[in-house]
């Protein structure tokens, strides 16, 4: 078991040394700065925290930055758990070992600690370092009380990783290849995100611009640290090593509790192993795996749907693709009330139209640029495209009509938050949704005919190409999308409402004319002539 | 039936014919090999009648349907294994034989039948869940061929097909392809196993620089011996 574990380290070691260079080093330079942004921010946060919540100790305070980073790790011990044990790459292998069942699953869960404790020491001396330093509470017994809950941190995310995984491995195989839902949910969580991000800047901007934050503000805060030093919460107690309070009551309660969580875990876990073990033996297969059904669709549907797959099973185009689209409406929304807030005073309300237009065309733009890598992207998989009984036409529509798809679904969201959020007039958020979808149809028209007229089918390993066309398309439609939204700020101060909208409508539609004339006259030639 | 008639190709940027004048017709229940060396030009005939790829001059029609004029009509009725086992390497074995019978209009009942019916044959019925980027060289061939049959083509078109797969199965598929043939169905393929070619083919259509230099009908010329003749065809394209 023990030889099990050093092989597997060494694997572990040697996959790291055979990466890339350049990219490890530059992976390495980004590594350090986003972990010196995020102790300068918890640095602040303490200080922060610390002036404003004066009535809880430093050990109190602890409790927020244990929780954070034991919530980290808990994440990461069901990520691995999952990895090493449910859905193991090499099992195969492993398999055949002269090892029972029961060793390489002992064997592996002592390698998922191992991994945790190296992650965890890692974030919580630093991160509880920068936190002491903040709350000016850096003794000299903080370096052993760092040690100690370093050690200690750990725990809790492993115990409950052995009960957590199972049910999550459950979770993740039903979602698998449902891409909607997981869409949904990637949604959720980069909103969420934002949410987040805009709380805490607004908070420290407070802090700043004020001396302190609003009492509102403390009183949150107030209540969350009170929150998380409920006796529930365990992450709390790590707060007795690190600063030697209760010392031995903290130490007892967070091993009690991991070797009940630990034994309740195995006892799930280890006959779910087993059958995933006996399955890769067996059969070669694996336990989870969810199996598709056979559907009924017809062509121009399911090519719908695999231009869906495609893109969210091509890691690289989901985020950035999908990050913009989702972002569309964000930034309509900052924008808008930058614009409202600043704007407005010197040069009227008529602002947020323009600034909207503009705002919006350079993000269709953006979404749409996908679109000259619609063929290309395709790879070496174009002969099925060009094999099966479906006409080019109706191929490149489809191609056209799901990158419209993502577009109008951000603007869509854009107008609605446009025209609840008051920033534009009920005719003002019409009138945008319908040229701007017009601009969209240009820019995915545009981009399929340079597509056309430059089809480069090498891609990389994850399916994603190399080629300047994106690049060409970005810049053409941010300059498109910079001259409209000049015009819409520039014109209202020159011309009536009426005739600004005419104007616009009338480029989109000129833009979207000339795209569509290109496409229908010179497609058919530059589809047939793309060889393979 | 499957007939090419005339049909030249020169690639761009090359002055050469790639295949000249090529002459060729395979009935229902016939299965026609493509013979040659590397470079021949039978890939060029096997794309250009699957409608892969563009050509000049001559004509190609499949069941009275002309793979230029009429493309939609004559792809309905071909399904093609390439040459490199190219599929979309995200999707799952099942997805990946769904979305192909779903493109050739294939019923539920056809697309079940590849699924169960088909995988079982050829033995990759366990990875049917699996994602194709995890498969091995042999199990996309299969899963290709799996695609290439999921609509039932009147012409079954594969690129030398026996590449990659184990003795097994390459006897499994050479006994598919006769059986495939004998159902009403034409069977075009390529190959440099000349044994597979022998066995099976009732047509050997031989392809050197371009040019159909012969079309033996093996079925009557019972004591052809086709490595003889290939060594010797290929001696004189060396010497020529």
């Amino acid at each position: 078991m023990l030889e099990y574990i050093r092989l597997q380290m060494k694997l572990a070691r040697s996959g790291g040394r055979g990466a890339r260079k350049g990219s490890t080093a530059l992976t390495w330079v980004f590594g350090i700065i986003v972990v010196c942004v995020v102790l300068a921010l918890l640095y602040v946060l303490s200080l922060v925290l610390h002036g404003e919540l004066s009535a809880f100790s430093a050990r109190e305070l602890s409790a927020l930055f244990f929780t954070v980073i034991e919530l980290g790790l808990a994440v990461m011990a069901v990520s691995q758990q999952m990895k090493r044990l449910y859905r193991p790459k090499d099992i195969q292998i492993t398999a055949r070992f002269p090892l029972s069942p029961f060793r390489l699953y002992l064997a592996n869960l002592i390698l998922v600690y191992i991994n945790l404790a190296i992650v965890g020491a890692i974030l919580t001396v630093p991160v509880m370092a920068v936190f002491c330093a903040g709350t000016g509470s850096f003794v000299w017994q903080t370096v052993f009380g760092l040690l100690l809950a370093a050690l200690a941190a750990p725990l809790m995310p492993f115990a409950v990783s052995t009960i957590v995984a199972v049910p999550v491995m459950y979770l993740l195989t039903l979602l698998e290849n449902r891409n909607v839902i997981r869409m949904a949910i990637f949604i959720v969580f980069l909103a969420g995100f934002f949410v987040l991000y805009n709380y805490v800047l607004s908070m420290l901007t407070e802090y700043f611009l004020h001396s302190g934050v609003g009492q509102e503000t403390v009183s949150v805060w107030d209540g969350l640290i009170r929150a998380l030093n409920s006796p529930f919460n365990v992450a709390a107690y790590c707060g007795n090593l690190l600063f030697f309070e209760n010392f031995w009551a903290g130490l007892g309660i967070v091993l009690g509790v991991f070797a009940v969580l630990t034994a309740a875990g195995l006892l799930l876990s280890r006959p779910v192993y087993v059958r995933v073990h006996r399955k890769a033996l067996e059969t070669g297969g694996s336990v989870f795996r969810r199996r598709s059904r056979v559907d009924g669709y017809g062509p121009a549907a399911a090519m719908l749907r695999h231009g869906f797959k495609e893109i969210l099973r091509t890691r690289a185009y989901a985020y950035f693709y999908l990050g913009i689209a989702i972002a569309t409406p964000v930034m309509v929304f900052f924008c808008n009330r930058l614009v409202t807030e600043a704007g407005q005073a010197q040069i009227g309300s008529g602002v947020n139209f323009g600034a909207s237009v503009l705002v919006l065309t350079v993000f269709m733009a953006m979404i749409s640029a996908f679109s000259a890598a619609s063929l290309s992207m395709e790879g070496k998989t174009f002969y099925i495209t060009k094999l099966v009984p479906v006409s080019y036409r109706k191929q490149l529509l489809i191609k056209s009509l799901l990158n419209l798809c993502v577009s109008a679904g951000a603007l869509l969201i854009s107008c609605t938050v446009l025209g609840v959020m008051r920033f534009l007039t009920p005719g003002q958020t019409c009138f945008l949704a319908g040229a701007e979808l017009l601009c969209a149809a240009g820019f995915v028209l545009n981009g399929v005919n340079i597509n056309l007229i430059n089809p480069n089918l090498k891609v990389k390993a994850d399916g994603e190409t190399d080629e300047i066309n994106i690049t060409l398309m970005m810049i053409l439609g941010i300059f498109i999308g910079a001259v409209l939204g000049a015009a819409a700020i520039i014109l209202p101060f020159l011309l009536e409402e009426a005739a600004v909208w005419l104007i616009l409508l009338a480029a989109a539609a000129v833009y979207f004319g000339v795209n569509a004339c290109v496409f229908a006259f010179t497609a058919k030639k530059r589809y047939n002539r793309i060889e393979i | 039936m499957l007939k090419i008639e005339k049909y030249s190709k020169k690639y761009r940027n090359n002055d050469a014919y790639s295949a000249k004048e090529i002459d060729l017709i395979a009935e229902a229940g016939e299965v026609c090999g493509l013979v040659g060396s590397n470079g021949a030009g039978k890939s060029t005939i096997i794309k250009a009648v699957t409608g892969i790829l563009p050509f000049d001059e001559g004509t190609i029609t499949l069941e009275g349907y002309d793979i230029v004029r009429q493309p939609e009509q004559a792809k309905r009725l071909i399904g093609y294994v390439p040459d490199d086992h190219t599929v979309y390497e995200k999707l799952t074995g099942r997805e990946y034989v769904n979305y192909i019978g779903s493109l050739y209009g294939a019923s539920k009942e056809q697309k079940r039948r590849a699924v169960e019916e088909l995988a079982v044959t050829f033995g990759i019925a366990h990875a049917l869940d699996v994602q194709i980027a995890n498969y091995s060289h042999g199990m996309k061939q299969k899963i290709c061929i799996l695609g290439s049959l999921v609509h039932e083509p009147m012409l079954w078109v594969l690129d030398e097909p026996m590449v990659g797969l184990d003795p097994q199965t390459m006897i499994l598929l050479r006994n598919f392809i006769r059986k495939y043939a004998d159902d009403g169905h034409i069977v075009l393929f390529s190959s440099h196993n000349l044994d597979t070619v022998q066995k099976v083919c009732d047509k050997v259509a031989f392809i050197r620089a371009g040019e159909l230099i012969s079309l033996t009908d093996l079925r009557n010329e019972k004591d052809f011996d086709l490595e003889a003749y290939y060594l010797k065809a290929t001696e004189v394209a060396a010497n020529a």
